[in-house]
């Protein structure tokens, strides 16, 4: 699966603009602000009906317009795809395939994987357990449409607990309740921790033979699924933990406070790791997530790097960029701001790729 | 519609919007046509909120709203009182008397278990419930409640309830609709009816 052609009206800073790409590397380069990223969320907006960055469509409507349009040609198995996603300001947005609109965008979600890497993306190492929990809530979901289904049902009784512990405070206890909902969220508990289990020894096995690959074997990584279920079933752990709820009004123990910490040489990257090794934690786990994709749905995501250089030294780009093309990965973007650089790296490394130069506005000269 | 409205009227349209799917606009399309009617039809109208609100009854057995102490179909003798159908309220037994297909007792809950929208299981008609099962001839209850985490909650909790009763405990089947296409159904739907198949004898016999 490959995106060939791309059409942007009103996007950002993007008037109008048509892109022909290649299967293999696509470099978009240029000064900053320029609208490389532009280009990657465009493509993001296709596979997953939303930008990468932003919360709102309008703000990645070009100012002063009430329109905006992203259209792609996909080639799948040998079959011409046209996704188009079209947003008019204060109305709903719509996605269509081959002409025909969805009723649920989230029928769309899965098509068209991709896996995207950007600075922002710094959140899942640096950042609150939530982010981590969402990284891999979001792939297992993308392969097992039952586990999103018990993480809502998880959620939702949790917030009935969480109420029904907060009522209670300086009341009586509904006890009777209580464990009904203990119950209940056991249930979930239970089916999605072993998931989350399941998936992670999986994962591990990708994400530290990525590494490995990304540092050639110069420092050993590690990934750990941290769960208070490891030790406790989960009804045991409501149970035990009963005191404390009631004294803090909520649910303090649960699969809600699962988390993932990675380690290199045996130090939590979280809060010892250079910004170097944080990035290629970051990257490894991106490379695993576009395997994982890969090995259940037979698909290889379109990978995106917005920035590769990011944090990195030269070597470690290199290496990144080796393993790219060894490991057959499928279509990919790269930006960066000096085209010399990247192509410096990529003509050493004996690698086909075109270039995009992007020049404020929307001007663009295929190389 | 920032205007604002004679006092007489605003009233009016205040006191429809606290009905459910009303907002302020229909409210105001409401309080109009009222007006155009004749003073004797408005009359009625309010005699008959008046009487709902002074004179509604709820049966004493299944707590169903009702005419009587005892609604029609609790008084009904051809009713199988073996069996006990739970439901929310008055518009699910509506919906399962237009089937045709169910010829037992009711009872009505009056609402599902919800801390988050403020309703606990002392809201609602158990102990009634309870109360009905000691002196009662019935061998099967099932529960027919909304297939939403709220409802499971609240099967759940009944299910508790009852375990001190030797009581048969049946819920009402989730599934594929009947007369749709599979392709058609959602992914959840589908996947509990694959784990939650039947034998085919119970398909034919029926």
């Amino acid at each position: 699966m490959y995106l060939r052609s791309l059409e942007l009206l009103h996007f950002k800073n993007y008037p109008e603009a048509v892109f022909q790409f290649s299967e293999g590397i696509n470099c978009l380069t240029g000064p900053n602000g320029s609208g490389k990223t532009s280009v990657l969320d465009a493509i993001h907006y296709l596979s997953l009906c939303k930008s990468y960055f932003t919360a709102t469509d309008a703000q990645n409507m070009m100012r002063g317009e009430s329109l905006m349009m992203i259209k792609g040609i996909f080639e799948k198995s040998g079959k011409e795809e046209e996704v188009i996603c079209h947003f008019k300001a204060g109305q709903k947005k719509q996605m269509r395939l081959n002409g025909k609109e969805y009723s649920r965008l989230a029928d769309h979600i899965g098509l068209f994987p991709v896996v995207m890497i950007a600075p922002t993306d710094h959140e899942l190492i640096t950042g609150g357990s939530e982010e981590r929990r969402r990284f891999i809530d979001r792939i297992i979901s993308q392969v097992n449409r039952t586990y999103l289904e018990q993480l809502n049902g998880y959620l939702r009784t949790l917030e009935q607990r969480n109420v029904l512990l907060r009522n209670a405070a300086g009341a009586k206890m509904d006890f009777e309740t209580l464990e009904v909902y203990n119950q209940q969220m056991a249930g979930f508990a239970g089916s999605i921790y072993a998931e989350r289990k399941k998936f992670c020894e999986e994962f591990e096995k990708h994400f530290i033979r990525f590494y490995d690959l990304i540092t050639e074997s110069s420092e050993e990584t590690g990934f750990l699924y941290e769960s208070q279920l490891h030790e406790n079933t989960p009804l045991d752990l409501l149970h035990s933990s009963f005191q404390k709820d009631c004294t803090n009004q909520f649910t303090t123990t649960g699969i809600h406070k699962d988390d993932l910490s990675f380690s290199v040489n045996g130090m939590n990257v979280k809060r010892y790791g250079s910004q170097g090794q944080q990035k290629s934690v970051l990257i490894a786990l991106k490379l695993a997530h576009f395997n994982y994709i890969y090995e259940h749905k037979c698909m290889k995501p379109i990978m995106m790097f917005d920035d590769l250089f990011d944090r990195l030294d030269d070597a470690r780009v290199e290496q990144i960029i080796h393993l790219v093309q060894q490991q057959n990965f499928g279509q990919m973007f790269i930006t960066h701001t000096a085209e010399y650089r990247l192509d410096a790296i990529l003509n050493n490394a004996g690698i086909d790729h075109s270039f995009f130069r992007i020049k404020n506005g929307s001007a663009l000269i295929r190389i | 519609m920032h205007t604002e409205l004679p006092k007489i009227l605003e009233d009016v349209v205040n006191a429809f919007t606290r009905l459910p799917g009303i907002g302020r606009r229909t409210a105001l399309r409401m309080a109009l046509a009222q007006l155009k009617k004749s003073r004797e039809e408005t009359r009625l109208m309010a005699q008959a909120l008046l009487t709902l609100a002074e004179q509604v009854k709820f049966c004493r057995i299944c707590r169903n709203i009702s005419d009587h102490e005892i609604c029609s179909i609790c008084s009904h003798p051809k009713r199988d009182r073996t069996l006990i159908c739970i439901v929310e309220d008055i518009r699910d037994i509506i919906a399962i008397e237009n089937t045709g297909q169910y010829n037992g007792l009711y009872h009505v809950l009056g609402g599902i278990i919800s801390p988050v929208e403020g309703i606990s299981p002392s809201h609602l008609n158990i102990e009634s419930l309870l109360q009905r099962l000691q002196d009662n001839e019935a061998t099967e209850i099932i529960m027919a409640l909304n297939a939403t985490m709220e409802g499971d909650t609240t099967v759940f909790y009944l299910y508790r309830k009852l375990q001190a009763f030797n009581i048969k405990i049946s819920t009402i089947a989730r599934g594929v609709s009947v007369g749709s296409e599979l392709e058609n159904a959602d992914e959840t739907t589908l996947g509990r009816s694959i784990i939650n198949r039947l034998p085919y004898e119970n398909v034919f016999k029926k």
